[in-house]
């Protein structure tokens, strides 16, 4: 059996998570950023992040690899391509309390769970406030006694993508990002 | 005569004369002090010698590759025709259990992509201790520092390290069971622009390494994602186990490989399918390094080993050693003389003595062990002083040579105590000590005690 400091954790998110091109190290992307400063340094990461792809769709896709690897900590920031696709809210929320469902099956125990990053909502219709995203992100940690990041109350900087309309955030944000989550995981587990 | 008061006289006989003695016992101090430091010398030129062609490895290592063609067998002069056979626990077991074969450890080379520490001048925050990532930056070095590459990890069982042809240049090698332990080779050094004299520099940073698998679960064409580990830098070291420039315990790479292993397609992706590179086998002896390999060869897999290389240089350095022992006993042989020549003189002044001596009941054997004690306590403690003497020589030549060896980042050589050689030379001396006094202490004792009195 592993030693408490010796676990895995896994990234669930969409392809704003990953490094943009080539010349983009993994080390930039906030995952990376995370596993580095809030996990003890025996512990392994796989960042599952893919896309463009809806919360719907990262349940048949990264939700279902997880059984096979036995991770403890699972960091999630998904929705940033259910905003560019206007995935109705209601939706997302479903399809989120969905994904934790599987991860908390998967026998993931400690899983933190971001609302999005402020300027993503800038590709919304007008009426659209990404607030109400955030909102069914509350709602559905709750609901799985999971550990909320309020990215949304930080400052992440980045850019829409004009092609896809979807926001990347750039190093900065990437690093705001895995600031909060570290933030969030050493509130929540002291211990490490 | 009794030894005890033969003793007595021949210790009277050393103190009335103390100048005399103290230079024969310098003399012999000296001889004794250059044969011991030439055989200290010659007893670590020897082992870094054979350790260098041994490449850090046991002088009896055999290395076992798979049976196909691989880059691992390019040395191999004995390369097997056959079905190719990768190298599993079952081929472990049946070479263990060779006769012949003293331990078999097992190597796994992973590739991987690799994320070095930053140096603090490519990282973003050069005024603070810590980078983006919370990681303690490598000092800035001139040139272009890499920030990413591909390479491998070479995963070894470690319990066995001195099985293995590693060869620690700083640092220490990383626990056996340690999951965040990591060693770099100087080709390390090299990717983060430091040359082998700033190996120093990167211990204590971390780096991170991936290494990659499949996913068709995750969308089509399937993508590659890495399962990323992290190790503290503990040592810098030179090794021959496999092509890489990380050496880990070896269940890391294991880790690496049944990752992506999982994740194999048909395509492969040249993914190490066999459950270990290569097999490094010790035989039980220099003479049995051939048989075992013949053996193995038989079971399936190439070997090669420098055995004819080792056994040359062992006869190379063995005549080495003869011509210094050679220049040592020689030294110790004219100090001997000068044992012979200061008992002669002493025969010589104190004929009267002797005649005394053997007037009073005195008989020859009591002259004969008089003398010979006086010889062997000048040779004695001539050999006393001279061995530690030898071995001071030898440790201040270390600590020269060792600061050279610094320089070109080399690992050091250590001088213990050693012991055959101090008794070896200290035995010697008083032998050889005795055996110079043998003359005179006969002629003092065939001197007749009339003509030892009426000549005074």
């Amino acid at each position: 059996m592993a030693s408490p400091s010796a676990f895995t954790a896994v990234a669930i998110a969409d392809d704003a998570t990953l490094p943009r091109d080539v010349n983009t190290s993994p080390r930039d992307t906030w995952p990376q950023q995370f596993f580095v400063n809030a996990l003890p340094r025996a512990s392994r990461f796989v960042n599952l992040a893919t896309g463009p792809l809806s919360t719907s769709d990262v349940l048949g896709r990264e939700a279902s690899v997880l059984p096979v690897l036995h991770a403890r900590v699972a960091v999630v920031l998904v929705g940033l391509d259910d905003v560019a696709f206007r995935v109705p809210p209601a939706q997302f929320g479903q399809a989120l309390t969905d994904v934790l469902a599987a991860v908390h099956k998967a026998g993931v125990a400690r899983v933190l769970v971001g609302t999005l990053p402020a300027k993503a909502g800038s590709v919304l219709a007008a009426g659209t406030p990404i607030a109400l995203y955030d909102d069914e992100i509350r709602t559905a940690v709750r609901a799985a006694g999971a550990v909320l990041v309020d990215v949304a109350a930080i400052d992440v900087s980045g850019a829409i993508d004009a092609s896809e309309h979807v926001f990347y955030p750039d190093s900065a944000g990437h690093k705001a990002i895995a600031d909060a989550f570290t933030r969030a995981y050493q509130a929540a587990y002291p211990q490490g | 005569m009794r030894w005890r008061d033969a003793f007595v006289f021949a210790a009277r006989s050393v103190r009335r004369r103390i100048g005399r003695a103290a230079l024969t016992v310098l003399a012999v101090a000296l001889a004794a002090a250059l044969l011991s430091s030439l055989l200290i010398a010659a007893g670590v030129a020897r082992e870094r010698v054979l350790n260098d062609v041994a490449r850090g490895g046991p002088l009896t290592g055999i290395r076992v590759d798979a049976a196909a063609p691989t880059v691992g067998a390019l040395d191999s002069d004995t390369p097997p025709v056959g079905a190719p056979k990768t190298i599993d626990s079952r081929a472990l077991r049946q070479i263990t259990a060779l006769a012949g074969v003293r331990s078999v450890t097992p190597v796994l080379v992973m590739p991987v992509l690799v994320l070095p520490a930053p140096t603090a001048a490519t990282s973003a925050t050069t005024t603070t201790t810590t980078t983006a990532t919370g990681l303690v930056p490598i000092p800035p070095a001139p040139g272009t520092a890499a920030t990413s590459f591909q390479d491998s990890i070479v995963g070894a069982d470690l319990h066995h390290s001195g099985d293995l042809p590693v060869s620690l240049l700083s640092g220490r090698l990383p626990s056996p069971d340690a999951r965040d332990e990591v060693a770099v080779t100087v080709g390390y050094l090299r990717r983060l622009g430091l040359n082998d004299k700033q190996a120093a520099r990167v211990i204590g940073t971390e780096v991170e390494y991936g290494s990659a698998r499949l996913f068709p679960q995750l969308g089509r064409p399937a993508p590659q994602r890495g399962l990323w580990m992290r190790g503290l830098v503990v040592g810098v070291v030179a090794q021959e186990a496999g092509s890489g420039d990380l050496l880990v315990p070896l269940p890391q790479a294991q880790a690496a490989r049944s990752w992506s292993l999982a994740g194999l397609t048909a395509t492969g992706f040249g993914t190490q399918v066999g459950e270990y590179s290569a097999l490094f086998v010790v035989a039980d002896s220099l003479d049995h390094v051939a048989t075992v390999r013949q053996l193995i060869n038989r079971v399936g897999f190439s070997t090669s080993a420098p055995e004819t290389l080792i056994a040359q240089v062992q006869r190379y350095v063995h005549v080495v050693e003869i011509v210094l022992g050679g220049i040592g006993f020689i030294a110790l042989l004219i100090a001997a003389l000068g044992i012979t020549n200061a008992l002669l003189a002493a025969v010589r002044e104190r004929r009267r003595e002797i005649g005394v001596l053997k007037a009073i009941g005195g008989r020859d054997r009591d002259v004969r062990r008089m003398f010979l004690l006086e010889a062997g306590m000048l040779g004695l403690l001539g050999g006393v002083l001279g061995a530690f003497g030898g071995f001071l020589i030898a440790r201040s030549l270390a600590a020269v040579v060792n600061r050279y060896l610094r320089e070109q980042n080399l690992a050091g050589v250590h001088i213990g105590l050693p012991t055959m050689i101090v008794f070896g030379t200290i035995g010697g001396a008083a032998v050889l000590a005795l055996i110079a006094g043998t003359i005179p202490a006969q002629r003092a004792a065939r001197l007749p005690a009339r003509r030892a009195m009426g000549d005074q």
